[in-house]
C-alpha cells in the first residue's frame, strides 16, 4: 500500500475547537494529510467549485462534513454536491454531533458515504481518525483525483 | 286518590239522600191515601147516619138512597184501609176497633130504620161518636207514624247534607293542598333545575380551565424536554473543547511540568470528564420521555436478561448471585425496563457489603398491579433518606468510594412512572436494601401469561 502523497481532506466545521481537535487527532493517528478547514456550508461549496477566494483550491480526496453549520447546513451541501457530476464522486464522511434518526437517514439517502457521530472523548476521536485512515486510504480504492 | 274517594263518598251520600227523599214522598202519599180512605169511610157512615135519621123523622123511603150506598161502600173502604195499613200491626188493631165500631153503628142504624124510635137515635149518636174516635185513633196513629218517619228522614237528610258538606270541604281542602303541593313541587323542581344548570355551568368552566391548564402543562413540558435535550446537547461542544485540549496538554506535557501543574491538569481533566458524565446522564434522563417508544407487550424476563448481559463483567468481577422468579409480561418498553433492572442490579453490586453479593428478584400480584422487589445484602442506608435517593444527582456516599453521578435511581423513577407505576425503597444501614416498584397489570393478563383471545 503506497501513500504517494498526503491525503487531501476538506473539513467543513463551524466550531474552531472541534476543528483543532480533529487536526490533532489526525496528526496523532499519523494520518498524513493536507487538511483544509472551511467554517460554513457556503464556503464549502465555493471551495469545491473553486470559486471566489478558492479559485486556486485543489480537489479534496475526502470531505468531512459537519451537519450543523451556519449559512448552508451539511445536508444542503451534501445535496448540492451529489447533484454535480464532477463533485459527486468525492466520498463524504458526515462527522457530526447529531444522533437524530432523521439526520442519519437523510444523510445516507443523499448518498453520504459514512455517518460518524462525533465522539465526546478525545481518545475515541483518535480511534475514529485511525479508522478513517485505515478504511479510506488503505482498504478502499478511491476514485482518481484529477488534480493529482 | 283521596279526592276520588271523597267524590265517590259524595255520590253515594247524594244517592242515599235521593232515595230517602223518594221514600219520604211515598210515605206522605201513603198517609194521604189512608186519610182519604178514612174520610171516605166517615162520609159513607155519615151518609148512613143522616139518611137513617131523616127517614126516622119523615118515614120517606126515598131518603134511604144514601144509606144503601153508604152501607155498601164502608166495608169496602175499611177493607182497603186495612190493606193500606197491613204492614202496621198497631194500626191493624185500630182498624179492627174501627171495623167493630162501624158494625155496631150499622146494627143500631138498622134498628133505627126498623123502629123509627127516638130512643135509638141517642144510641146511634153514641155509636157514631165511637166511630169518630176510632177514626181519630187511626189517623192519629198514621200521622204519628208519618211524623216519626219524616223526623228520622229529616235527621238522615241533615246528616247526609252534613256529610256532603264535610266531604266537599275536605275535597276542596285537599284540592287546595294538592295544588299547593304541586306548585311546591313545581317550585322545587324549578329550583333543582336551576341549581343543576348552575352546577353544569360551573363544571363546564372547570373543564375548560382544566383543558387550558393541561394544554399549558403539555406545552411547558415539551418546552422543558426540548430545553433539557438542547441544553445537554449544546453543552457537549464546549465540553469537548475543554476535555479534549486538556487531554492534549496533559499528553504533551506529562512529566515535563512541575508536580503542581501536573496535579492541576489532572484535576481539570477529571472535572471535565465528570461534567461530561453529568451532561450525558442528563441527556439520558431527558430522553426517557423524548425518545420513549410507545408501550407494548413486553416480557420482563427478557428485560432482566438484557440487564444482566449488559452487567456481565461487573457481575463476574463481584461474583454476584442473581436469583429471580418468573417475571410477568407487561405493557412497557423493554429497553427502558432493562435500564431499571440494570440500575438496580448495578447499585446492588456497587454498594455490596463484605459478603458475596446476593440479589433476589421477586414479583407478586397486588390487585391490579405487579409488585417487583429487588433485595440485596449490601451496605444498606438509613431509611430516613429513602425519599432523597430518588432525587436527581442526589448521592448518599462519597464520590471516591462509590463512583457514579447519582442519576440511576431518578432514572428508574422516571421510567417506572412513565409505565404507570411507583417506586420506593426500604433499608436498614448495614443490613441491605430492598427496592420496590410497581407496574400495572395488563388487561387480559393472568398469572404472568397473556391471554390469547
Amino acid at each position: 500500500m503506497v501513500e504517494p502523497r498526503p491525503i487531501r481532506i476538506l473539513m467543513a466545521e463551524d466550531s474552531p475547537s472541534d476543528a483543532a481537535l480533529a487536526k490533532e487527532a489526525f496528526k496523532n493517528g499519523k494520518l498524513l494529510n493536507e487538511l483544509v478547514i472551511v467554517g460554513d456550508g457556503e464556503e464549502c461549496i465555493e471551495y469545491l467549485k473553486k470559486e471566489g477566494q478558492y479559485k486556486d483550491a485543489t480537489r479534496p480526496d475526502v470531505l468531512l462534513l459537519d451537519l450543523n453549520m451556519p449559512k448552508k447546513n451539511g445536508l444542503e451541501v451534501l445535496a448540492d454536491i451529489k447533484k454535480n457530476d464532477d463533485l459527486k464522486t468525492i466520498p463524504v464522511i458526515i462527522l457530526t454531533t447529531s444522533e437524530s434518526e432523521h439526520d442519519i437517514i437523510k444523510s445516507y439517502q443523499l448518498q453520504a458515504s459514512t455517518y460518524i457521530t462525533k465522539p465526546v472523548e478525545f481518545e475515541n476521536f483518535l480511534e475514529v481518525a485511525k479508522q478513517i485512515k485505515e478504511f479510506y486510504f488503505h482498504v478502499v480504492t478511491l476514485p482518481p483525483n484529477g488534480d493529482t | 286518590m283521596l279526592i276520588s274517594l271523597l267524590f265517590v263518598g259524595v255520590a253515594l251520600v247524594s244517592g242515599f239522600l235521593f232515595y230517602q227523599m223518594k221514600e219520604s214522598a211515598s210515605w206522605v202519599a201513603h198517609t194521604q191515601e189512608v186519610l182519604y180512605q178514612q174520610s171516605e169511610i166517615y162520609s159513607s157512615l155519615q151518609d148512613m147516619n143522616l139518611a137513617s135519621r131523616g127517614y126516622a123523622f119523615t118515614g120517606e123511603q126515598s131518603i134511604l138512597g144514601p144509606y144503601d150506598a153508604g152501607r155498601g161502600e164502608y166495608p169496602v173502604r175499611i177493607g182497603e184501609l186495612s190493606t193500606l195499613t197491613s204492614d202496621n200491626p198497631r194500626q191493624k188493631g185500630n182498624i179492627e176497633s174501627l171495623s167493630g165500631a162501624a158494625r155496631a153503628f150499622d146494627d143500631v142504624t138498622v134498628q133505627l130504620i126498623k123502629t123509627r124510635s127516638k130512643a135509638v137515635v141517642s144510641a146511634q149518636m153514641a155509636a157514631m161518636d165511637k166511630i169518630r174516635s176510632a177514626l181519630r185513633v187511626v189517623s192519629g196513629e198514621e200521622n204519628r207514624l208519618l211524623a216519626e218517619r219524616t223526623q228520622r228522614s229529616d235527621v238522615l237528610f241533615k246528616l247526609g247534607l252534613g256529610l256532603i258538606a264535610v266531604q266537599l270541604t275536605l275535597g276542596l281542602l285537599l284540592l287546595a293542598t294538592c295544588r299547593r303541593t304541586v306548585t311546591n313541587y313545581a317550585e322545587e323542581d324549578r329550583r333543582k333545575i336551576e341549581k343543576l344548570e348552575a352546577e353544569i355551568d360551573q363544571r363546564k368552566k372547570t373543564e375548560k380551565a382544566l383543558k387550558e391548564t393541561t394544554l399549558k402543562l403539555t406545552s411547558s413540558n415539551t418546552d422543558l424536554q426540548q430545553f433539557a435535550y438542547v441544553a445537554s446537547h449544546d453543552l457537549q461542544e464546549p465540553l469537548r473543547a475543554v476535555a479534549g485540549f486538556l487531554t492534549l496538554i496533559a499528553k504533551k506535557h506529562r512529566g515535563n511540568l512541575d508536580s503542581d501543574t501536573d496535579v492541576w491538569i489532572t484535576h481539570a481533566v477529571d472535572g471535565a470528564q465528570r461534567m461530561r458524565n453529568l451532561i450525558n446522564d442528563l441527556l439520558m434522563y431527558s430522553r426517557v420521555e423524548s425518545r420513549g417508544k410507545d408501550l407494548e407487550v413486553t416480557d420482563c424476563n427478557k428485560a432482566l436478561e438484557q440487564a444482566k448481559s449488559d452487567l456481565s463483567v461487573l457481575i463476574k468481577e463481584a461474583n454476584a448471585i442473581i436469583e429471580a422468579g418468573k417475571l410477568p409480561t407487561v405493557q412497557g418498553e423493554q429497553g427502558q425496563l432493562s435500564q431499571v433492572f440494570q440500575n438496580l442490579l448495578g447499585n446492588a453490586i456497587k454498594f455490596k457489603g463484605t459478603d458475596r453479593p446476593v440479589i433476589d428478584i421477586t414479583v407478586s400480584q397486588q390487585s391490579n398491579e405487579w409488585l417487583f422487589a429487588v433485595k440485596d445484602n449490601g451496605i444498606g442506608f438509613d431509611q430516613a433518606h429513602a425519599d432523597r435517593i430518588f432525587v436527581i444527582f442526589q448521592r448518599l456516599q462519597g464520590r471516591e468510594q462509590y463512583p457514579g453521578t447519582g442519576i440511576g435511581l431518578s432514572l428508574c423513577k422516571k421510567i417506572v412512572e412513565r409505565h404507570g407505576g411507583r417506586i420506593w425503597a426500604e433499608s436498614t444501614k448495614g443490613s441491605g436494601s430492598t427496592f420496590f416498584f410497581t407496574i400495572p397489570v395488563m388487561q387480559g393478563e393472568y398469572d404472568g401469561r397473556a391471554k390469547t383471545d
